[in-house]
């Protein structure tokens, strides 16, 4: 259990043309007992960002704190940490016991310790009646499972974890993750994780740290992200299906702004109209954003928002059961709604959607900054 | 075989047989007995008659003795206080023990000495075939190098993990050479690139996370029989260097995908500074800033297709268009263009190799 502390880290490839930063200015305050996930697109960073606190990387510029300990040049293996990773191996000759002892053998750990500690990690993840088997014999998640186990038996201050379920199928990674949180309970101790999976994020983390081009774009918790995301990549990347986006032009009638584009026009709710009337944004052109659930198509709520309502083709309409996704096209702009299974909606139809309009989020078209959410 | 290995098998051989066992060496010198103030007696008179007799057992007066042929020629003997009828199986399965134990040893130290005798040019080509039979090894069998470069201080642990993610002898052989830790590994049936690049992954994985170390890996081309063996390891060397200059950030390099790399590696550096400032003129790269020169990254991974790239960056398509045009301006390069494209990624490239050309001379 440890609270880890980056400050004003940058990783910069040297030989790397131009060279290109991949990680930069990256200030965090992870808490004792914290589950924590970096997570973003493929190249941003945040695998290189763990790998700076596992000591695997070196970084260029800041400090990096376990525990108030200044660890920027102790090695990796004496830094309390474990780590599990996506391409784990496991010894195909050794028995799970074997494959969970034999880092604390390389380590000199006496027999005793070993036995405990294996025993132990096992009884954590209901793994002990497979302890005399080989991995052969072991399922995918038995496998994960004892993957997981090598890293508990150190009791490692930090758990650092690289996409561990990248390479399982779609079902046993929801049962993984529901493992691995668990666990975190369970165990009482920090976790970094790394993942390129919002979902992964979403489900499993007590904050997630949102990552673009070596960047944090925003920390906080997986709510309050999806909520109020302070610029469009947060927005669009947090969410599935993802934050619709379109431009509108924001003009101010009386106390009233309203949002334009094509023939549509959305008046603002009035506090929301309100944080925005008085700046250089109106009559400009702004993004607005706004989230697939909050498209409302029931009678009541085109009563109740009968001052955003716009017109829309119905393109494609994919019924999930507990829930319907809905494919709108509204003059050149592509929409897409979520709404109650079992709506009768045919393709090509034209229909009238209400957008909840306390719930829209307004971002400046240059920055992408959120102006207004 | 060490001597406290030998003291605790004699030690045992006594405890079945119920009386004292001791190993003699081929100048007569009791080397370990179940009875420690055995060690260090002469015993020669006995290992002479032994040495000039056909016979392999002996007994003189209340001891028996045993020769213990290893490799052809014998080097130990062994005895037993006893001169009972049994005292002769006893002896000789004990000595089958023996010579078991040291031929498996012999193989193990055989094996990574033997790799190694080829990758230094020590064993002629014609020998090779011959001396991978005789150790196990299938020589007419597809082989490929892997190449695992850690820190000094961790080859040796390095070593042991190997041996243990690819526990098969005759199928794996492991051994360090010029700082790197080489394994070769038999190829099996439908193979591929994928297959090893995975095999490479998981080593790189599990010494970051259980030996804590850092790791690369460069992958050879496969070897379709012992004989290229050394090509392989060639190449795998040729990937490690490249890929030092061109993919530093990643942890396995193929030599089978080392694209334009493997190209601009060689080409003569006059041409290839003309080339750089025939493309970039005076503009200096890095004021292009970080955010222009990921997007353009992005951009070459996906082929040049604008909305695959401003899917893939999480950014709208006009930003990167935006971008593009703000490229073009101080480049003069239209990078949607396929041959500005190239020619800009080549000189990326080309000065990428120069850089490292300088750094290398001013280490010096």
């Amino acid at each position: 259990m440890a609270h880890v502390k980056l400050v004003g880290v940058m990783k910069k490839y040297e030989d790397k043309q131009g060279g290109v930063v991949a990680v930069n200015d990256f200030n965090l305050d992870i808490d004792d007992k914290e589950f924590i996930i970096l997570v973003g697109p493929s190249g941003c960073g945040k695998t290189t960002t763990l790998r700076m606190v596992a000591g695997l990387e070196e970084i260029t510029e800041g400090e990096i704190f376990i525990d108030g300990k200044l660890v920027n040049d102790v090695q990796p293996k004496d830094r309390d940490i474990a780590m599990v990773f996506q391409n784990y191996a496991l010894y195909p000759h050794m028995t799970v016991f074997e494959n969970m002892a034999f880092g604390l053998k390389l380590r000199k750990t006496p027999k005793e310790e070993i036995n405990k500690q294996v025993h132990e990690a096992a009884k954590i993840l209901e793994i002990e009646h497979l302890l005399d088997r080989r991995p052969k014999a072991l399922s995918g998640g038995q496998r994960q499972r004892v993957a997981l186990g090598r890293a508990i038996v150190r009791h490692p201050k930090v758990f650092l974890m690289d996409e561990p379920l990248s390479n399982l199928d779609a079902k046993l990674r929801v049962q993984m993750r529901i493992e691995i949180s668990k666990l975190h309970k369970r165990l009482q101790t920090t976790i970094v994780y790394v993942t390129h999976d919002q979902t992964e994020a979403m489900t499993m983390g007590t904050r997630i740290v949102v990552m673009k081009d070596g960047i944090i774009q925003q920390v906080d918790s997986p709510q309050a992200l999806y909520d109020r995301p302070v610029n469009m990549f947060v927005a669009g990347f947090i969410g599935s299906p993802q934050m619709n986006f379109v431009n509108v032009v924001l003009e101010k009638d009386g106390e009233d702004v309203y949002m334009l584009y094509d023939k549509n026009r959305i008046r603002l709710v009035p506090d929301k109209a309100a944080a925005i009337a008085n700046t250089d944004y109106i009559g400009k052109e702004v993004t607005m954003g706004i989230r697939p659930e909050n498209f409302l198509i029931e009678d009541e709520d085109l009563e109740n928002f009968s001052d955003a309502i716009i017109t829309a083709n119905v393109e494609v309409v994919e019924n999930l059961g507990s829930e319907a996704l809905v494919y709108l096209k509204s003059g050149d702009t592509y929409f897409t709604a979520r709404v109650k299974p079992g709506v009768k909606l045919i393709p090509d139809e034209e229909i009238k959607v209400a957008l909840d309009t306390n719930k829209v989020h307004i971002f400046d078209k240059e920055t992408e900054a959120v102006i207004v959410q | 075989m060490s001597l406290k290995a030998l003291r605790t098998y004699a030690c045992q051989v006594a405890e079945i047989a119920g009386t004292d066992f001791g190993v003699i060496n081929e100048t007569g010198i009791v080397l370990v007995c179940s009875n420690k103030d055995e060690e260090g007696n002469d015993r020669a008179a006995a290992v002479e008659a032994m040495s000039v007799s056909e016979c392999s057992y002996c007994r003189f007066g209340d001891v028996s003795y045993y020769k213990v042929p290893v490799s052809g020629k014998t080097d130990l003997f062994i005895f037993l206080r006893s001169k009972n009828q049994s005292s002769k199986k006893i002896l000789e399965l004990a000595a089958i023990n023996i010579q078991n134990i040291m031929l498996s040893r012999d193989e193990k130290l055989d094996k990574a000495g033997f790799l190694n005798a080829i990758l230094a040019d020590k064993i002629p080509a014609d020998d090779v075939f011959a001396l991978a039979k005789k150790l196990q090894l299938d020589p007419s069998a597809k082989w490929i190098v892997f190449l695992i470069k850690t820190k000094k201080e961790a080859i040796s642990g390095t070593g042991e993990m190997i041996r243990n993610l690819f526990p098969d002898r005759n199928r794996n052989i492991i051994s360090e050479h010029e700082g790197n830790t080489v394994l070769v590994r038999q190829v099996r049936a439908k193979e591929n690139a994928g297959n090893f690049e995975e095999n490479a992954k998981s080593i790189v994985d599990t010494l970051n996370t259980e030996l804590m170390v850092n790791a690369k890996v460069s992958i050879g081309a496969v070897a379709n029989d012992f004989g290229e063996i050394k090509r392989s390891f060639a190449e795998a060397k040729t990937a490690q260097r490249i890929g030092s200059i061109f993919e530093n950030e990643k942890t396995v390099v193929n030599y089978e995908k080392l694209g334009l790399g493997r190209l601009i590696y060689d080409l003569p550096a006059s041409s290839s500074k003309l080339f750089v400032r025939e493309v970039f003129k005076k503009n200096d790269l890095e004021s292009l800033g970080n955010e222009t020169l990921i997007t353009i990254q992005k951009l070459f991974e996906n082929n040049l297709n604008i909305s695959e790239t401003a899917r893939l960056l999480y950014i709208h398509r006009n930003t990167l268009i935006y971008r593009l045009e703000k490229i073009k301006k101080a480049t003069g390069l239209d990078l949607r263009e396929f041959d500005d494209a190239v020619a800009f990624k080549t000189a990326l490239l080309v000065k990428r190799n120069l850089d490292k050309d300088d750094a290398l001379n001013n280490n010096i």
